[in-house]
């Protein structure tokens, strides 16, 4: 009894009940579609992340003052005052692993041109702050080092403050004011767009901190300096140099707290890619048990296919059938079921995806192994679902099986 | 050692257990059946003529003797060997059909090829035609059997039973759901196979008149011949 038979058999006897094996199918169909757009979901949500990162640059250190800490009390983050710039240039000069660094302090302040006026904050950086943030300007220039080193009342604007203070006009050589001082507008920044909820990195200004130090804080240390190591692979070696350094210009003794802390990016960024991977699990997880529920609707299904066909199984076995012709006969319909709506459930899906990723405007991938995934596991629960059923049909004596009414 | 004797049954019991109590269904059955005769297994209900038709279709086993068709020893074989058997050397006639409904006469007559050894489904095509063809239905291969009437429907189950060539044709009341005119032409179908085929047909019946057609009669009461004649 060869299979391409056996499968016409199957085919034969499920088309006989159409509205009863769709209504079947229908579970793995829902099953295998929510195991694809939820996947489809989780993978374009970790995407999206590694591409905000990426655009960050990931060879990217953060240096920042560390909690004071007190006879037991500690302070928060950055309320350390002995970052100073120097420390920047020394990162910058002794330590072979880092390409730049971008000394900063930031600062809200409430800006005005004209008759708008805008809260923001403002950034103070070096001119490296470009590049080490892989971020280009849209219109005009960066400020440079002579401008770093007069404390020159120049910024730089990030688009939404653009739009806000000027809307279309152009704003190079403008002048606004910050905390009532005038600045001189030098450049507009490109849009990051939302870059990943907690704060908009298009809101603000970005002026020499030399300046945001001086003119608008009267302070002279600095909150964190920006570094990019020279290459990707040299991160963590750029972070341990710059850490020891460090220790050593803060004359910190062996065995004792850092006063500052070093984060890497790429740390960041994995961490983030991880639990963005624990929520497409979970997704597909979920989605999975809708499958198993589907799986238990077939092995229903077949139950009662076996018991409204014991006749035919009797008559089967009474021209020859064995065992494992039943056997076949049955797990072959089941499988049937389940792959048809697993190929079913994977349009389902691809579609479902789409429409998520045009109407929720959410970033949505669907990938060849998830597909692969739900069409194995659907012909998996075909056949360990289907089994019970086709081994009960198998296991029957024939002549109480031909006698059944 | 062949010799003509298609089935050779050597003190045949049949011991159900129900509960506690033994209820035996056959003691002792001795019976021997040449090639091409036609035997009637007659006897009140309740006398274990069922069960002697399970047991010769192999559908069943004995508890206790020798059972030997066509010089094997079937007695002993395990449930799937038995279907082999069956396949291969029984064809079965039922009182109520048991063909596949919603199913052609061509595809019910193919069936059980579709269990024996690997032959093309063509060749499994023209054997059941010229199976039907030899009971009578030539032009009725494709109608559904529940489209078919009562004496058309058991020709079907004739052919089916005849399609791979068997050594000998069970036939279980097989006029018992049949007009008696019907039923007459069923019964000319067995002669004519009987003749003309030389097959072997056992017919299991408590119609004297069905049991008339045979060449030799047992007679069974309470599991033990108690009669045999010859025509």
């Amino acid at each position: 009894m060869n299979i391409l038979r056996i499968g016409k058999v199957s085919l034969r006897a499920l088309s006989r009940n159409k509205m009863r094996s769709f209504l079947t199918a229908l579970g793995i169909i829902i099953g295998v579609g929510a195991v694809i757009a939820m996947v489809s979901i989780g993978q374009g949500a970790k995407a999206a992340v590694e591409a905000r990162f990426n655009a960050m640059g990931t060879n990217l250190l953060t240096l920042r003052a560390g909690s004071h800490n007190y006879q037991g009390v500690r302070g928060g983050s950055g309320t350390f005052t002995d970052l100073k710039p120097e420390d920047a240039d020394a990162i910058l000069q002794q330590c072979d692993a880092v390409k730049y660094v971008s000394a900063s302090v930031g600062s809200r302040a409430q800006v005005i041109f004209g008759n708008k006026n805008w809260n923001t904050s403002i950034q103070g950086a070096s001119d490296k702050y470009p590049i080490i943030h892989n971020w280009d300007l849209t219109a005009g220039t960066f400020f440079d080092e002579g401008q770093i080193k007069t404390a020159a009342k120049v910024c730089v604007l990030g688009s939404d403050v653009k739009k806000n203070l000027f809307e279309v006009d152009d704003p190079i050589g403008q002048v606004i004011r910050i905390n009532k001082m005038p600045f001189r507008v030098l450049g507009v920044l490109k849009s990051l767009g939302e870059s990943g909820g907690f704060f908009n990195r298009d809101d603000m200004i970005v002026a020499p901190y030399t300046t945001v130090q001086k003119k608008i804080l009267g302070i002279d240390h600095i909150s964190s300096i920006d570094i990019s190591a020279v290459s990707a692979d040299k991160t963590s070696e750029a972070q341990k140099q710059v850490q020891d350094l460090m220790r050593v210009r803060h004359k910190i003794a062996p065995g004792a707290d850092d006063d500052f802390e070093v984060r890497n990016l790429a740390d960041i960024a994995e961490s983030a890619a991880a639990s963005t991977q624990i929520l497409t699990n979970l997704l597909g997880g979920i989605a999975l048990v809708s499958l198993l529920v589907g799986g238990i609707g077939i092995m229903n299904i077949m139950l009662v296919s076996v018991t409204e066909r014991i006749r035919e199984i009797g008559i089967r076995m009474s021209v020859g059938a064995r065992e494992k012709d039943i056997l076949l006969q049955f797990l072959t319909e089941a499988v049937t079921l389940s792959v048809i709506g697993g190929i079913l459930g994977i349009a389902l899906g691809i579609g479902a995806s789409k429409v998520l990723s045009k109407v929720g405007g959410w970033r949505t991938i669907v990938s060849t192994s998830s597909i692969l995934l739900a069409f194995l596991f659907s012909g998996s629960v075909g056949v360990v679902f289907g089994f019970y059923p086709a081994r009960k049909a198998s296991k029957l004596d024939p002549i109480e099986a031909l006698r059944y009414e | 050692m062949r010799d003509n004797t298609t089935i050779k049954l050597e003190h045949i019991h049949r011991i159900y257990q129900v509960g506690d109590t033994e209820v035996r269904a056959l003691e002792d059955i001795n019976l021997s059946i040449p090639e091409g005769e036609i035997l009637a297994i007659m006897g009140p209900s309740g006398s274990g003529k069922s069960t002697l038709m399970n047991i010769l279709g192999c559908l069943d086993k004995p508890s206790n003797g020798k059972y030997i068709l066509d010089g094997q020893e079937v007695s002993r074989l395990e449930r799937n060997k038995l279907a082999l058997v069956r396949n291969k050397k029984i064809g079965f006639v039922f009182q109520s059909f048991n063909l596949l409904s919603r199913t052609t006469a061509l595809e019910n007559t193919e069936l059980p090829l579709l269990y024996s050894l690997d032959v093309p489904h063509k060749t499994q095509r023209e054997m059941a035609m010229k199976s039907l063809a030899l009971v009578g239905l030539e032009g009725r291969e494709f109608h559904k059997t529940n489209q078919l009437s009562g004496g058309e429907q058991q020709r079907v189950a004739i052919a089916r039973a005849l399609v791979n060539s068997p050594s000998m044709l069970l036939a279980d009341e097989p006029t018992g759901n049949l007009d008696s005119k019907t039923g007459e032409e069923i019964m000319k179908i067995f002669q004519k196979l009987n003749k003309e085929k030389n097959i072997t047909i056992i017919l299991v019946t408590h119609d004297p008149i069905v049991g008339g057609q045979a060449r030799r009669r047992i007679h069974l009461r309470d599991g033990r011949i108690i009669k045999e004649e010859k025509a």
